[in-house]
């Protein structure tokens, strides 16, 4: 298990080689850069954050802060963003999703930041089913099936997400950035691995009514490409690895685009439509 | 290309089936590519190191498909492939 050490905080000294990737944020600014360092350990640096100094052997993270920047923050984006890339690299599958239990069973629901995962689950867990994770799900081959790992108990929603969504706790988290928020009492947490039944890609919001479209599973197997962690995208090895590991998933998880309009009114609207595909029997697997 | 060729997939090129297509994934440049399933058949064959000719004879059987059309088939899927550094020659 990779530890995490927290340093005490730094100004971010200037990097003498070139990162060998570079996240923008949505603004355009840069929000991720990954350095390769000496004897194969990585920098992970966000700027105005924190570095990230992933040791050779992947069992050590010491997280060294920008000023000013909290505790918490840094504990997020390691547990939201280095974990999971580390996680790959040592041969686990983590994709960008969220999850919650539906009779007894794991669905997915995948997409970029900004798509409503968090939003969906933590809707479907106010209506009873209990989450497993509002962002970042490690899915594991057991046998003929894929398992869906729990991760901490907790949710993470913008403001408006919240207050529409859980305005109980809401009324309990402080407002401003999307932050982490109490939600025991409000909905039931999953705590252990479950079966995985089925995956929803969450659309752009065009659709004016819920749309559920199957996937073939080569059609799959390329959208989870695109929503899993790489800490290395130069590492031919990782990269196989990840290849072969979600061929396997897309050939055994039946697989959906889910769109719908993308106002708070409608979510149960969202909601039922997703339970009855489910009900339907239309999933196999 | 010459008719004895033979062709290979260069170690930096990983396909998968997934359902009844193939996913292929260039470990150089991390681009995937899909062949249906009547290219996947065919790209089957071509990894098990079936000869040209023979794969058209598959085809043919199994697509009812004219052989003269199966072989131009083939031979712009094989130089759609080379041109993508997906398939070399031995």
């Amino acid at each position: 298990m990779t530890r995490l050490a927290l340093d005490p905080p730094r100004v971010q000294p200037p990097v003498p080689s070139r990162p060998f990737r570079h996240i923008a944020a949505q603004d355009g600014s840069t929000w991720a850069e990954y350095y390769r360092e000496p004897a194969g350990a990585y920098l992970l640096r966000f700027p105005g954050l924190a570095d990230f100094r992933v040791s050779t052997d992947l069992e050590q993270v010491t997280c060294v802060p920008a000023p000013g920047a909290g505790e918490e923050a840094c504990r997020n984006t390691f547990a939201s963003q280095v974990l999971p890339a580390i996680m790959d690299k040592r041969g686990h599958t983590v994709v960008h999703a969220s999850c919650v239990e539906v009779d007894g069973a794991a669905v997915l629901f995948v997409g970029d930041s900004g798509r409503g995962k968090s939003t969906l689950a933590a809707s479907l867990a106010r209506a009873g089913h209990r989450l497993l994770s509002d962002d970042g799900v490690r899915v594991e081959a057991a046998d003929s099936m894929l398992r869906a790992h729990p991760r901490e108990a907790s949710l993470r929603l913008w403001p408006d997400s919240a207050a529409a969504v859980l305005p109980g706790a809401y009324a309990a988290a402080h407002a401003g950035a999307k932050s982490r928020i109490a939600a025991q009492g409000h909905i039931e947490f999953c705590e252990r691995p479950i079966a995985v039944r089925a995956a929803y890609f969450l659309g752009d919001g065009a659709a004016a009514v819920p749309a559920i479209v199957p996937m073939t599973p080569a059609e799959s197997l390329v959208a989870w490409m695109g929503q899993c962690y790489l800490l290395d995208t130069d590492d031919r090895l990782a990269l196989a690895s990840q290849f072969e590991r979600l061929s396997g998933m897309s050939n055994r998880l039946a697989s959906h685009r889910l769109d719908y309009p993308r106002r708070f009114e409608a979510l149960a609207v969202v909601r039922t439509a997703i339970l009855d595909h489910l009900g339907r029997g239309a999933i196999a697997g | 290309m010459n008719a004895g060729d033979r062709l290979v997939v260069p170690q930096h090129v990983m396909a998968r089936v997934v359902g009844d297509e193939y996913v292929i994934l260039d470990l150089e440049t991390g681009t995937y590519y899909g062949l249906d399933a009547v290219g996947a058949r065919v790209w089957s064959l071509l990894a098990e190191g079936v000869a040209l000719d023979a794969i058209c004879d598959r085809l043919v059987e199994e697509y009812d498909v004219a052989r003269e059309q199966a072989r131009s088939d083939v031979a712009s899927l094989i130089e759609a492939l080379r041109e993508r550094g997906l398939l070399g020659l031995r």
